[in-house]
């Protein structure tokens, strides 16, 4: 045991194991990154980008033409949608110009104006396979925060969950370490937290825990942001409900969710930042 | 200079690891091209380079690790160290061993990790025990003559001295 003690290496290897648990406590509860980690992260962005940037795309050649059959019948159901999307389009236009003039003879606030969509682009994965986590090319200089919520066109992606002055990493709602508080389009009583959740053929889900045995939330529900807590703008589209499990010993029911988004062929977000960053606690 | 030629190596892996590698990934889960290369640097070293190596290495795993900094420095160190140790009985050119070895690591590294990750409230991707250490295995085999070349190189080789 004194041999074991007395070398000198052993000693240095000790002390760092110390140095390094006693890290361990300040950075794992730090919203930020520390400042040697911000610096060799700015060096090492830029030639993540491009390479990142890179492979995407000569995975998204590949995948055109593996996949070019379903993507000709895609694009032919995707024209007929555009043709009635159109449709609609034009009575929404009726509608928008009447729920604005109704919205300012009541005088209600914009609540949508109150955030700003920060755009950002994937450079690469981090996480080493043991947190799927990606990391994005704008940090706490352009605003962002821990607990920001990440979207797409399509929906919410996931969360911000760790900051750098020039960049941060976001984990996408499949990771059991995202929350978000959520409704139903149908019917805004149905609230709860969405959760990550893997599907049993591995699939990247999310679901809604602990929800009223007598809740009238069902299969096809639309689940959206209910914007609590001004933590991001309410009705931002999440996904669709597929499953009901009904858990009468405990009166409860979850709801499993299909999200809008599919997590492996996003390159680019937007982060939404709150104008008023004073009044949200993240 | 030799600390330097080796930091270049580890910062090219460390890059693909972080850009390339993912693309492959199986069920979210995916290897490390650096710590299979490193791993089996380590096994064929002495210990203080396994110590160097460990900080290089776990540093930049660490720099964009969620939560947690210093998490893969420490598991490094460990499991560097007893590579080292594990390397001084084997004979040199000898494959299979040093590939297994390495392979075993990852999957005690990811196991530790997840463990720890757990501890702190965090729930990660368990699966990676089981399938980080295939993706290593496959690398580890790639490597393994690229090690030996790369050891070869006049500037990182260490003369004995007496």
């Amino acid at each position: 045991m004194r041999n074991l003690f007395g070398n000198k290496l052993t000693r240095k290897v000790m002390i760092l194991s110390a140095i390094l648990i006693v890290l361990f406590g300040f950075t794992v509860y730090k919203d930020n990154k520390t400042l040697i980690e911000s610096g060799a992260g700015a060096a090492l962005n830029p030639v993540q980008k491009v390479i990142y940037s890179a492979n995407k795309r000569v995975e998204n050649f590949i995948d055109f033409y593996l996949r070019y059959e379903t993507v000709k019948v895609e694009n032919e159901t995707l024209l007929k949608e555009n043709i009635e999307l159109n449709e609609k389009l034009r009575n929404y236009d009726v509608l928008a110009e009447e729920n604005k003039n109704l919205t300012e003879m009541f005088s209600f606030k914009n609540r949508r104006n109150e955030y700003n969509y920060v755009g950002a682009n994937i450079i690469g994965n981090s996480g080493g396979g043991i947190i799927t986590s990606y990391t994005i090319d704008i940090g706490s200089k352009d605003g962002v925060k821990r607990g920001m919520a990440v979207m797409t066109p399509e929906g919410i992606v996931g969360q911000v969950t760790d900051v750098a002055s020039t960049y941060a990493l976001v984990e996408t709602l499949s990771s059991e370490n995202v929350s978000i508080h959520v409704t139903t389009v149908e019917n805004a009583e149905n609230t709860g937290i969405l959760v990550g959740y893997q599907g049993a053929d591995k699939k990247q889900m999310a679901k809604i825990n602990y929800l009223p045995i007598d809740s009238s939330i069902k299969e096809g529900d639309s689940i959206v942001t209910s914007g609590l807590g001004k933590f991001y703008p309410p009705n931002i589209f999440v996904g669709k409900v597929t499953k009901i499990i009904e858990d009468k010993g405990n009166l409860m029911k979850t709801a499993i969710i299909e999200t809008a988004v599919n997590f492996k062929g996003i390159q680019s977000l937007y982060i939404i930042v709150p104008k008023d960053t004073e009044s949200v606690e993240y | 200079m030799r600390n330097l030629l080796i930091s270049v190596m580890a910062i090219l892996l460390f890059i693909l690891d972080q850009t390339f590698v993912p693309f492959f990934s199986i069920n979210g889960s995916y290897g490390s091209l650096l710590f299979a290369f490193f791993g089996i640097f380590a096994l064929l070293s002495d210990y203080e380079d396994a110590f160097l190596l460990a900080i290089v290495v776990g540093f930049l795993q660490d720099i964009y690790f969620p939560y947690v900094f210093g998490l893969n420095i420490l598991t490094n160190l460990l499991l560097f160290f007893v590579l080292s140790k594990a390397g001084e009985t084997l004979k040199e050119g000898r494959k299979t061993i040093p590939v297994l070895f390495v392979t075993l690591a990852q999957g005690v590294k990811n196991l530790l990790m997840v463990s720890i990750l757990y501890l702190f409230g965090y729930k990660a991707n368990f699966s990676s025990v089981l399938i980080a250490p295939i993706f290593t295995l496959f690398f580890a085999i790639f490597l393994y003559n690229r090690i030996i070349a790369f050891r070869r190189i006049p500037m990182i080789k260490k003369e004995w001295k007496f």
